[in-house]
């Protein structure tokens, strides 16, 4: 087992030695003119300079003698191939074969097809109006239920995309709710009309409590409306999952579902059927271009040699930092308002999968994995989070991300210079700050000045893409899923599980019965309901700081509740504008 | 006086049958009439365009070669309007006529754009006019000979006396003429479209009031109505009104309206969103009444034009019915005095819809009638029998021709828009 151990690998140790007698990038830059020539690698629409790393040709070469002692190219063959990568849970993850042109899926894939259709014919249905709400309007607005891999992926590339809205998809508007706490939807619900929205139940397992909470929500508001329960999940539900049998028991017709299935992760399910808001917001074309961006990746990824191969290479260089530099952050900084939830897609994406501490077979590790990997859109964060790149103690390792070609579509408007304009200030930044950041004091005049002095030497990498769009989109999304795969493979561990977030959702669904308003205190509470609830079982005794936060809390939630009622009056007024789904007037019904 | 009038539509052949007979020589581009029973004609037009070529007054020319070594005096353009390099382009190939009247709805600013074109090709320029035409689907003839009030757009007193002359057998007791800058007339032909429009969407927004409240919208109307300051026009609520033309000067009107605002939407975006709205109501409204399971349904649809008198389905709330019924499954089978055919050529290809030759027959077995055009016909049926022959008496009624009550009393689940009972 211990063969998978980064640490025992015979490549491991020349990068040990390697790492003690680094310079500083301002000495490795003036040592060599061609530096960023030869720092720089082209796929599909992206380009990366990795030259602003602290890695030397020596360097290189010892990491690709690590990736092909750990066989990177044959552990990619074995995830495209449909083995079953994901040991702990028995399963392949076959994300690559979601985006595949149909021709050239594994064997045994039909499904994918077929879902990909029943989504294609449910947008049509929406966009064109004849999908109808349970008074007969067609729909305008389309909500999303649904948390992590569920929400990220479509809210990311919804957001990014928008510009490339196709004329069908204009006039309907997508929203997102997430939360667990209700606070997204309770902003919704206040000027949505019931009678013209579309829920979209977006969960893998279709028993995530925060979407189904969120749906039961949902539900309750509808029902205010239109009493008939079957016509509202018929009219106003959509589900998406891998267990039908869940959907069906929540009530959805099987008209109403979509499936995706064990073998695509949830991080990595926005190439499935999870994709629907964004085939719903921007158009089905534009969501078909997004997987064969993926696509064009997928197969640089499993042809080019490690050096050559932008998921491998980032994959190497991130093990380099972590692992022989000891930098344990990383920054996601992208110089485009569009990539806003670029950042928070990759947080999960990363730390969901990498953060582990045990190897594929549970043994445990002696090394650092993930990072701790953050971000923001790069010129807002300058006004943030920059400082302390600059002149803080932590070493940092950034991801710089910009677009060459922007606005083009603007060419006649008035304000095109201008925008123009504005484009170059982005990208003057963007280099400027990765330059400062390896450089230092080395980039600006000297002085003596104890405040201006700026260490330099945090590593970077700068992410070109020729023209933000759907298909090279869909490759920057790809190669961070492939340089995620790639990491673990050197790690030694298993990208596609997730057992740390399993803990906390059973520990809170101990809790929940001990907070409803009304019990004199969390303990008492448990006491009275041990029958009903095993949960209680005296051996699992509540921590003192549990049970004070429970009590305290509850106190206060007796106090408010007294003003609650003109919320629920506002509630009964708008309902009375609305028509009923049931005739109010005699003799309706047949 | 030698004209050539360009179009082929109703109003194109109103102009051509209506100048012709009052001596003109008229030359039209088409090679053949319109069949009698097209939507390009009706039928007392029809007989007075077969009179007139007979006469040899009008004459169909199959194209615009002939004419180009022939001096006209006036050139009629009654086509839509497409672009202004296309209008000076036949202006252009018509030989440069002395008189070029502009009949259809343009973009402000269009007429007075080519008549400056125009002088820069000779000191003796074509004069233009903006002539807008008040003609009506259903009563094309009459609406152009009786017209209520001519309105004329011209910047020229020759041009003004000309087009004077040309209308004189049409208005001799009153000289019904408004002579304005042909920008001022641009834009009062839109907007009284405009205006007429917001009347119905107005009515059609309170009928959903109404329908809520458990008022009869009639009543209101009819108390509405008899305020002098509002008159009876245009006042009726109902499944939506259609017209090419009409609809097409109410985008128009709104693209114009939208172009000098920077982001609210205007009242007029308002209108037509209520009229695409009451287009779909009859739809909604079995949708309710089914909850929702409309597949293997079937439906009379009682009226396809776009109003009764023609047989124009041009925006027709029929033709938007018909294609959701479809989309649902339903099965349609419609009755037209005289638009079927365009229904049909319309949905050619289309699996679900049959014609039948009668409003009785269309009932029989049916789930429900949607009735979308207010024929004469319509109004005094033995509904009684129909109901019988029906699987389901439900009655949507689009155009609140038939009394409530008396439908209730008979057994129906009738619906009006703003009357009867709410479904």
């Amino acid at each position: 087992m211990s063969q998978e151990l980064l640490t025992r690998r015979s490549a491991f140790a020349g990068l040990q030695a390697l790492a003690e007698q680094q310079k500083p990038l301002v000495d490795l830059f003036s040592a060599d003119s061609q530096r960023a020539e030869k720092m720089t690698v082209s796929a599909a629409s992206l380009t990366l300079d990795f030259s602003k790393q602290r890695v030397t040709g020596e360097v290189l070469q010892s990491l690709e003698k690590l990736a092909l002692e750990v066989d990177l190219p044959g552990r990619v063959a074995a995830l495209f191939s449909g083995e079953k990568v994901n040991l702990s849970e028995n399963r392949a993850a076959l994300h690559t074969a979601l985006r595949a042109p149909s021709g050239k899926r594994p064997a045994g894939l039909g499904a994918v097809d077929e879902q990909l259709q029943r989504m294609a014919a449910l947008v049509e249905k929406v966009q064109s109006g004849v999908w109808r709400g349970f008074s007969g309007k067609r729909i305008t607005d389309v909500v999303n239920l649904g948390v992590g891999g569920s929400d990220l992926g479509p809210l990311m590339v919804t957001q990014a995309l928008r510009e490339y809205t196709r004329p069908e998809a204009t006039p309907l508007k997508v929203h997102f709710a997430s939360t667990i706490d209700g606070s997204q939807l309770f902003d919704l619900l206040t000027h949505l009309n019931p009678e013209t929205t579309l829920f979209t139940i977006s969960s893998k397992s279709f028993t995530t409590i925060d979407t189904l909470s969120n749906a039961d929500t949902v539900r309750a508001w509808l029902g205010g409306f239109c009493p008939d329960s079957e016509l509202l999940h018929r009219c106003h539900f959509v589900g998406v999952s891998a267990s039908a049998e869940k959907m069906t028991a929540w009530g959805l017709p099987e008209a109403n579902q979509l499936y995706f299935w064990d073998w695509v992760g949830g991080r990595f399910s926005l190439w499935a059927t999870i994709g629907l808001p964004i085939a719903l917001a921007l158009g089905m074309p534009v969501f078909r271009e997004l997987l064969a961006g993926a696509h064009e990746l997928d197969e640089h990824f499993r042809s080019a040699a490690p050096l050559d191969n932008l998921p491998m290479l980032m994959a190497l260089l991130g093990v380099w930092n972590v692992n022989c530099l000891d930098i344990r952050a990383h920054a996601i900084l992208p110089y485009d308002g569009r990539l806003k939830y670029f950042p928070s897609y990759l947080e999960q994406l990363e730390m969901e999968s990498n953060g582990k501490s045990v190897t594929r077979e549970g043994v445990p590790l002696d090394y650092a994995t993930c990072p701790v990997l953050w971000g923001e859109i790069g010129a807002n964060a300058q006004h943030a989070f920059y400082q302390l790149l600059h002149q803080g103690t932590q070493a940092v390792a950034s991801d710089f991300i910009i677009a060459a070609s922007r606005y083009e579509s603007m060419k006649d408007s008035t304000h095109y210079e201008s925008l123009m304009t504005q484009h170059e200030l982005n990208i003057a930044n963007c280099l400027a700050q990765s330059r400062v950041l390896a450089l230092g004091n080395a980039a600006v005049d000297p002085t003596d000045n104890p405040f201006r002095h700026y260490p330099g030497n945090q590593p970077s990498s700068t992410l070109v893409v020729d023209s933000l769009n759907a298909r090279s989109l869909g490759a920057l999304i790809a190669l961070y899923e492939h340089k995620v795969y790639a990491q673990a493979c050197l790690w030694g561990i298993n990208p596609f599980d997730q057992w740390g977030v399993e803990l906390g959702k059973q520990v809170a669904k101990q809790l929940q019965p001990l907070l409803s308003v009304g019990a004199r205190s969390a303990s008492d509470r448990c006491n009275r309901a041990q029958s009903e609830l095993p949960q209680c079982a005296p051996t699992r005794e509540l921590d003192s700081s549990t049970e004070n936060l429970a009590q305290l809390i509850e106190s206060y939630r007796v106090e408010s509740s007294v003003g609650a009622r003109s919320a629920s009056d506002r509630y009964n007024r708008a309902q009375s504008a609305l028509p009923q789904c049931v005739p109010t007037k005699s003799g309706g019904q047949p | 006086m030698k004209l050539l009038i360009l179009g082929e539509d109703l109003v194109a052949w109103t102009l051509a049958a209506a100048l012709a007979s009052t001596g003109c020589r008229v030359h039209m581009t088409a090679c053949d009439l319109p069949d009698a029973a097209s939507e390009e004609v009706e039928p007392d037009l029809s007989r007075l365009l077969d009179q007139q070529l007979e006469m040899g007054r009008l004459q169909l020319d199959c194209g615009m070669d002939q004419l180009a070594n022939n001096s006209l005096d006036l050139l009629i353009d009654a086509r839509d309007f497409t672009s202004q390099e296309d209008l000076l382009a036949v202006v252009q190939e018509a030989g440069f006529p002395r008189l070029v009247a502009l009949v259809q709805p343009v973009p402000l600013g269009t007429t007075d754009t080519l008549q400056e074109q125009l002088n820069g090709f000779s000191s003796q320029p074509p004069q233009v006019v903006f002539w807008p035409n008040f003609i009506q689907a259903g009563r094309a003839l009459e609406s152009f000979t009786r017209v209520e009030q001519l309105l004329l757009g011209s910047r020229d007193a020759w041009a003004t006396r000309q087009i004077k002359r040309l209308m004189q057998p049409f208005n001799r007791s009153l000289d019904r003429f408004r002579v304005m800058t042909p920008r001022e007339a641009e834009l009062t032909k839109v907007a009284i479209n405009g205006m007429l429009a917001t009347r119905v969407s107005f009515m059609n927004e309170l009928a959903q009031l109404a329908e809520r409240q458990d008022i009869d919208i009639e009543a209101v109307r009819q108390g509405m109505g008899a305020d002098s300051r509002i008159g009876f026009q245009y006042l009726y609520p109902g499944c939506g009104f259609g017209g090419e033309a009409f609809l097409q000067t109410l985008e128009q009107l709104n693209t114009e309206l939208s172009a000098s605002r920077t982001a609210d939407q205007g009242l007029l975006t308002s209108v037509q969103a209520i009229n695409n709205q009451q287009k779909d109501l009859l739809f909604q409204k079995l949708w309710r009444f089914y909850k929702a399971d409309l597949a293997g349904k079937k439906v009379a649809l009682w009226g396809c034009s776009f109003k009764p008198n023609t047989s124009s389905v041009s925006g027709s709330p029929a033709l938007h019915l018909i294609a959701a019924l479809l989309a649902h499954e339903v099965e349609v089978v419609a009755y037209d005095p005289r638009a079927l055919p365009a229904v049909q050529k319309h949905f050619a290809g289309e699996v679900g819809l049959s014609v039948a030759a009668s409003p009785e027959a269309a009932a029989v077995d049916a789930d429900a009638i949607l009735v979308v055009t207010e024929w004469k016909e319509f109004w005094n049926l033995d509904l009684v029998q129909i109901k019988e022959t029906m699987k389901h008496p439900l009655l949507l009624d689009g155009r609140n021709i038939y009394h409530p009550e008396e439908l209730a009393e008979q057994g129906w689940v009738y619906s009006g828009v703003g009357r009867g009972q709410v479904v």
